[in-house]
């Protein structure tokens, strides 16, 4: 999973750097002092993060003030010294859960597979709906047209800034989504997000060396950290 | 004052650099309180000197120091009442003296 981390103290981002690296399934991708810095970084690449680590006390505004001005915020972590503003958080459904500084590991390590089981949570529930609509499809908006293309016949997403770029065998379709959004709308099963900025149809898959994965004529590259997952996902003898 | 080290010890997991780095760290943010607390004191900026106080908090509790995290914590709540009592103005500038002289020595 891929987060950014807001907090105006320099030491706090610097242990949650810290913590992240002694944890096989977060990356933090950038850290920023203040929610207006962040902002920028957050349009621009909503389609890698997956969730914010947040402290309440910014000098601009408040956590929750800044929560407040996203259209669609992804899910949060909050940080404080303030027991007593842990009540307000449950006032958000993105707020996944609330870290108290000083943060030990072993809390910060609980939060985590907190975040973990709410992003695959978020996603099968949307597996889910798509078997109940019995959906092998998905429509997409290309140019003012909804295309339909097949999930069998997607090879790979990637990330384009705003946008996502579907590849299929025959065509390249560039969608205004997030990364988030087209993994919570491919099965599981299928699909599997090798890096923060792909995510790849297993049954294309060619073969893997190192950390790439071969796909038609293109390699796709694979997280140290999600290598293991993917392994475990692929029939092996 | 003591100040205790072992959380930041803990957060390296034995990583001498990453724990040399983190007290730089601690030092740089602990140098710069005072003129802070004070730029925000001279513009009767309440809500500047309560965010100064209440960063300092998070780090009094890295150090463990409880009896100084106690004042701060009143101290916090009065600023957040448009509150700043002349012996909470230099009691902090007596903490933020020892502090700053204990850090750097280490």
């Amino acid at each position: 999973m891929n987060c950014i981390v807001i907090d105006d103290e320099k030491m706090t981002r610097e242990i949650i750097r810290s913590m992240s690296e002694m944890h096989p399934d977060v990356t933090v991708l950038e850290d920023f002092d203040s929610p207006v810095a962040a902002f920028g970084y957050l349009t621009k690449n909503s389609a890698d993060i997956d969730f914010i680590f947040l402290d309440i006390h910014l000098p601009e505004f408040t956590g929750f003030e800044f929560l407040n001005t996203l259209t669609t915020p992804p899910p949060v972590i909050l940080i404080s010294n303030d027991p007593e503003k842990a009540l307000k958080a449950f006032e958000y459904e993105d707020i996944v859960d609330y870290l108290l500084k000083p943060i030990e590991f072993s809390r910060f390590a609980k939060s985590i597979t907190k975040m973990k089981n709410y992003l695959n949570k978020n996603a099968s529930n949307s597996e889910t709906s798509d078997s109940k609509n019995e959906s092998n499809q998905l429509f997409v908006n290309v140019n003012k047209r909804l295309i339909k293309i097949g999930f069998d016949d997607i090879e790979f997403i990637k990330a384009n800034g705003d946008y996502v770029d579907i590849n299929t065998s025959e065509k390249k379709y560039l969608v205004h989504s997030t990364m988030i959004n087209v993994e919570n709308k491919l099965p599981s099963s299928m699909f599997f997000k090798s890096h923060r900025s792909y995510i790849i149809n297993l049954s294309k898959i060619i073969d893997i060396e190192d950390n790439t994965a071969l796909i038609g004529k293109n390699v796709i590259p694979i997280s140290q950290a999600k290598k293991a997952d993917l392994m475990e996902k692929l029939n092996r003898l | 004052m003591k100040l205790d080290l072992s959380y930041l010890e803990e957060v390296s997991g034995g990583d001498q650099d990453l724990f040399q780095s983190l007290l730089v760290i601690m030092q740089d943010e602990l140098s710069t309180v005072w003129e802070e607390f004070e730029l925000y004191r001279t513009q009767t900026d309440y809500e500047g000197m309560h965010r100064v106080v209440h960063t300092l908090k998070s780090k009094l509790d890295i150090m463990k120091l409880e009896n100084e995290a106690v004042f701060i914590r009143q101290m916090e709540l009065n600023l957040g009442n448009e509150t700043l009592e002349i012996d909470d103005h230099e009691n902090l500038r007596i903490l933020l003296e020892e502090l700053n002289d204990k850090i750097k020595n280490i």
